[in-house]
């Protein structure tokens, strides 16, 4: 289901021509973290679960931003397969939140309305966020099913996935059907955070 | 009369603590009744966020912990048991924290935030419980060790943080809880290896891949079961180790439970917690003796 990863030692000469020399502090200055410190020492991709599944890894994406490759780094299915269990910015040596490097990135992707690397996780993404604005909180069987619905083009398999083990799951009484929901003028509250350039894409 | 507790606190369930994973939530209100620890849930708390919430846009955890934070009832510490949700709290109140402006412009729209109040993890109130019960050298009342129990102990991601929230406690917490009651914890690869989170809904096959090093790692180290404190882990490892139709699954136990069986509730009567599991934990309970 998944491409196989390009990884960065297989790529072609790099064009410098369109680099963008200030992405890095760019970066930097909304993530709080300093990306030309980084020692290309790849602790970061070692220790990331997500590496065999990206194309190119967290420490090609810290490459790539400190050459100021910008469109590659932004259109790279890397920035949405990170799970943000911050693996990186804890084994990292000096201390770069690569965690909330991938985060800017992807807001940045969406805001300049390039293409998305791996649609079926932005789905993902916007569906939970819908799930909030709707009740406060989140629900995961109404997840999952506007998930399904919102990636209906990714074919039969996708669609049926975990259709059986899920039903068993919500019968056992493990996923709960009824929402959870915020009271009064929360949900309003609510609304007006969960917002951003994802909601009109 | 009303009950005596010798602690309180304020609790965050989250989403999933709060529909779902109740099989971890009746143990820990018993266990937490017996260590007379009170927790008063926040009222109208709302989504920490989750892993998406930062995916798409910086500013929603921020936001949606800024109204958490103006919940908070009482100067007490918050008990939140996710550790997603403990992260997106924690950086939230980082960031309010460190920028006034910030913490201004949500205190006009929700009113006070409490954010100098201390964030603490389940397993923190486990420790502090148990190392106050150890020092004053009392004794619990109706507690037995589970001696013969050996687990792989799983943080997931719930171990790493970035410099700027790094917490007070230490890394191995889980573990330290765990030694406490008596168990044994076994040195095995993948204590901290994520559980893919919600990269599990949308592709199994890389979750299966994942979940199944993680599983045979605890295997192979000789564990009985894998515990652990995050509801999350509970359902991918579960769901995905019977869908990649593992031939040498162990069960997967909160950490709840153990604490609440440590503190002598009988696993056989608790048909309420056991019906929740994909993989029934009584053959490795009986074996350690402990079904009874």
């Amino acid at each position: 289901m998944y491409p196989e990863a390009k990884k960065l030692s297989s790529r072609e000469p790099v064009n410098m021509n369109e680099a963008d020399l200030k992405f890095a502090s760019e970066i930097g200055e909304i993530a709080g973290t300093d990306l030309n410190t980084c020692l290309t020492c790849m602790s970061c991709s070692g220790g990331c679960p997500m590496y065999a599944y990206m194309d190119y890894g967290p420490h090609g994406i810290m490459r790539l931003a400190v050459l100021g490759l910008k469109r590659e780094a932004l259109t790279s299915s890397t920035i949405w397969r990170c799970v943000g269990c911050h693996a990186c910015a804890a084994v990292c040596p000096m201390a770069i939140n690569i965690a909330a490097v991938m985060d800017y990135l992807r807001q940045e992707c969406i805001d300049d309305r390039l293409p998305v690397g791996d649609r079926p996780l932005f789905e993902f993404h916007r569906a939970f966020l819908y799930s909030v604005r709707r009740h406060g909180r989140s629900n995961k069987v109404e997840l999952m099913g506007h998930h399904k619905l919102l990636t209906l083009g990714s074919g039969p398999k996708a669609w049926f996935q975990d259709a059986w083990l899920g039903t068993k799951m919500i019968l056992m009484g493990k996923f709960h059907l009824m929402p959870s929901r915020l009271m009064g003028n929360g949900i309003g509250q609510v609304r007006k955070i969960a917002t951003g350039s994802w909601l009109d894409w | 009369m009303a009950e005596q507790y010798n602690y309180e606190a304020s609790y965050f369930p989250g989403c999933t603590m709060k529909t779902g994973a109740d099989e971890s939530n009746r143990p820990m209100n018993i266990a937490l009744k017996k260590l007379k620890v009170k927790l008063n849930e926040i009222d109208d708390w709302n989504c920490c966020g989750s892993s998406s919430g930062h995916a798409l846009n910086h500013e929603i955890p921020i936001g949606l912990g800024a109204r958490n934070f103006s919940r908070i009832p009482k100067d007490l510490p918050v008990v939140i048991p996710c550790p997603n949700c403990y992260r997106n709290w924690a950086i939230a109140q980082h960031h309010l924290r460190e920028d006034p402006a910030l913490k201004a412009s949500y205190e006009s729209k929700y009113g006070k935030l409490r954010t100098d109040v201390g964030i603490i993890n389940i397993y923190d109130v486990y420790n502090k419980v148990l190392s106050d019960i150890k020092d004053r050298g009392e004794t619990l009342e109706g507690a037995r060790p589970l001696k013969g129990l050996k687990v792989a102990v799983y943080n997931g991601c719930g171990a790493m943080y970035p410099k700027e929230i790094r917490p007070q406690h230490p890394r191995d917490s889980v573990e330290r809880v765990v030694k406490a009651i008596g168990a044994e914890s076994v040195v095995w690869p993948w204590p901290n290896k994520c559980c893919t989170a919600f990269v599990s809904a949308v592709y199994a096959d890389i979750a299966e891949d994942l979940i199944t090093q993680i599983i045979s790692g605890a295997f192979d180290a000789g564990a009985d079961a894998i515990v652990t404190s995050c509801a999350m882990c509970h359902i991918n490892l579960e769901m995905r180790a019977v869908s990649a139709k593992l031939m040498n699954t162990l069960p997967i136990l909160h950490l709840n439970q153990l604490m609440a069986i440590y503190l002598g509730e009988k696993p056989s009567e608790h048909k309420d917690w056991w019906k929740f599991h994909l993989i029934d934990p009584k053959p490795v309970l009986e074996k350690a003796g402990l079904w009874d």
